[in-house]
């Protein structure tokens, strides 16, 4: 009984992992090349999620086809977010990007609240409503898609960062800023693409996720802290890390909130997180000076 | 010249400034408006002026951006709340108990996180914040109030209740004066150039032997201090407490916002900044409300940015740059 009971959560965990996964990394992107950390992340995926359901409210599109939608539209928003805000805080305090995406998530989640009033609202998706049993071990589809979309997603992303230019331009600039400037890379117009790719990575998380989580407009904030702990604990500026880091949080969250409470999952973030930051600062994975 | 300037600024000179007649001349307002909802404002403008002034100490002057101040005000108002209702404590005892335990929670974030630089303080502080109040949520502490709790009213003065307004605005105006002392006092001692020191560059005051967790454990412990005695007080004047609204960073936006926009690590921003905010915070909750209740906050987040980016020195900044304009072309 107590290893079935395991080996589900385990399973849970790892498809719900990957999902968190990709949203970290959204951050950890952010963070590894334009070394902003964006306190809004979670917002975005708010967004990302909102506009989905809108979406297949309005064209009765199928979330994971909305997909095709959300991403790019959100790439640009991405870049949007850089020209206006970022951009002109690079150069100063880090207190002021902090209060900027601070700020930033602020204006995102009330004016979500603004908008569409704080309902619940889901949607689904046909093929994401049905539970598979496979031996003793219960799966539903919407976390099976969910994890095997990121999944791919994923895999694209270390494609395009290990084999085309500006991946390769965006590790550079992740490893050694002012290496890669010399070397003649553009390093402001990859910070644009960082960016974007970042939030594109939101908004596919977003698609995903809203066929098993309905949305609210302050849901982002724990989803915010989710990413951070996950982030610190595989190594800031460490993509591989994210990859462990979220399999990790999701296999303890799923324990504590079977074992324990599910209202205590938020401390064990915390404690982890104190605990990942007092023994090893740089994470699981992380080293100094290598990072994506 | 520089060295002058520092003693200069750190002299108690200084203190015979402006901004002593600007408080006085705030302290001397609740006679003059005597319609019970203006003393209300004004209240409200006293007690965010207050916390804004708390909060400035660790993130101006500290230069650690601090998110784990909704804890601690959560804490001082339950501590105060809890022990008034249920053991008949006077909120007297209760606000610095309150305090004490903020300073107690306050140290166990920082030996934990005081090694770490801004970008970890700031995510350990809101995570932190996070969890404290999740294990409120899930504890109940264990005692005879419920979490929401409407605090009786009996009126006196031990019991921190009155009928009338004016005792509440002087009371709030007592703490605004007292965290503004200490605050000079911080700023004006051999304490504030360690703090500056470390704000500047922490490897370089570690190397000049500031003993710098112990000054960045002290300011914090002042900070936390403060707030959870200012949340020990809203609790008592507002009369009713729920974890919703004490430990919400809601409220916590309000204070970072009044204190950024008024501008950071100055005396007189943070004041200046509760006294220009709070009516416009009172204005859009209370006269918008209803449907549009988000919109304050939506507004806070944006003016959040615009003063970032625009205006980084808050307003202290703009009437610096003024008057050193003005002085410019009266004697030069």
């Amino acid at each position: 009984m107590m290893v079935e009971v395991i080996l589900q959560l385990t399973v849970s965990a790892v498809l719900t992992g990957i999902i968190y996964a990709l949203m970290a990394m959204g951050l950890n992107l952010i963070f590894g090349v334009v070394r902003v950390i964006n306190f809004a992340h979670g917002e975005f995926l708010m967004l990302a999620m909102y506009l989905t359901y809108w979406v297949s409210r309005w064209f009765g599109l199928d979330p994971y086809l909305s997909i095709l939608i959300t991403v790019p539209l959100f790439f640009f928003i991405g870049m949007a977010v850089h020209q206006g805000i970022l951009r002109h805080l690079l150069d100063g305090p880090e207190e002021s990007q902090v209060i900027a995406t601070f700020g930033l998530a602020f204006a995102l989640r009330y004016g979500a609240a603004l908008i569409w009033s704080t309902d619940h609202r889901s949607t689904t998706s046909k093929i994401a409503d049905q539970i598979l049993n496979i031996g003793f071990i219960t799966v539903d589809s919407a976390h099976l898609i969910g994890a095997i979309l990121s999944g791919l997603l994923i895999a694209g992303l270390f494609i395009f960062l290990y084999s085309t230019y500006l991946g390769r331009a965006i590790r550079a600039i992740a490893d050694q800023r002012t290496a890669a400037f010399t070397a003649g890379i553009n390093v402001g117009r990859v910070y644009y693409i960082a960016i974007g790719l970042g939030l594109a990575c939101v908004a596919f998380c977003g698609a995903v996720i809203i066929p098993f989580e309905s949305v609210f407009p302050t849901i982002g904030a724990n989803f915010t802290l989710l990413c951070f702990v996950i982030v610190v604990l595989g190594g800031m500026g460490n993509l591989w890390g994210c990859l462990l880091g979220g399999v990790i949080i999701a296999f303890i969250e799923m324990m504590v909130a079977f074992f324990l409470a599910p209202v205590l999952t938020t401390f064990a973030y915390f404690v982890i997180f104190l605990f990942i930051v007092s023994l090893r600062p740089a994470g699981l994975l992380g080293t100094k000076g290598r990072r994506i | 010249m520089l060295e002058k300037n520092y003693v200069l600024q750190g002299s108690w000179k200084g203190i015979a400034s402006p901004f002593v007649l600007f408080l006085v001349l705030l302290g001397l307002t609740p006679l003059v408006f005597n319609h019970p909802f203006y003393r209300h404002v004004l209240t409200l403008i006293f007690l965010f002026a207050f916390l804004s002034v708390a909060w400035n100490l660790i993130s101006g002057y500290g230069g650690l951006f601090s998110l784990a101040h909704a804890a601690f005000f959560g804490v001082g108002a339950y501590t105060t709340a809890i022990l008034y209702v249920d053991y008949k404590v006077s909120p007297w005892v209760g606000l610095p108990l309150g305090g004490i335990l903020g300073v107690v929670v306050a140290s166990i974030i920082g030996f934990a996180t005081f090694r770490l630089r801004q970008f970890f303080f700031v995510l350990s502080t809101l995570a932190c914040y996070e969890a404290i109040r999740a294990l409120f949520g899930y504890w109940r502490l264990g005692v005879k109030t419920g979490l929401g709790t409407t605090i009786p009213r009996s009126v006196g003065f031990m019991n921190l209740t009155f009928n009338k307004e004016l005792p509440y605005n002087y009371i709030a105006f007592a703490l605004l004066v007292i965290v503004v002392l200490v605050a000079r006092l911080v700023t004006a001692s051999k304490f504030g150039y360690y703090l500056r020191a470390i704000k500047d560059d922490e490897d370089a005051a570690l190397s000049m032997g500031v003993r710098v967790p112990r000054v960045k454990l002290m300011i914090f412990g002042m900070s936390a201090f403060f707030t959870a005695v200012g949340g020990g007080f809203y609790a008592m004047y507002i009369g009713y407490i729920e974890p919703n609204t004490v430990f919400s960073v809601d409220l916590m936006l309000q204070y970072i916002l009044y204190a950024i926009v008024g501008g950071m690590a100055t005396l007189g921003g943070p004041v200046l900044g509760s006294l220009v905010l709070v009516p416009l915070t009172i204005f859009l909750q209370g006269f918008v409300g209803g449907k549009l209740a988000s919109l304050g906050f939506f507004i806070y987040g944006i003016v959040l940015i615009v003063t970032i980016i625009l205006a980084p020195g808050g307003m202290m900044g703009g009437i610096r740059s003024v008057s050193k304009k003005l002085l410019r072309g009266m004697f030069f």
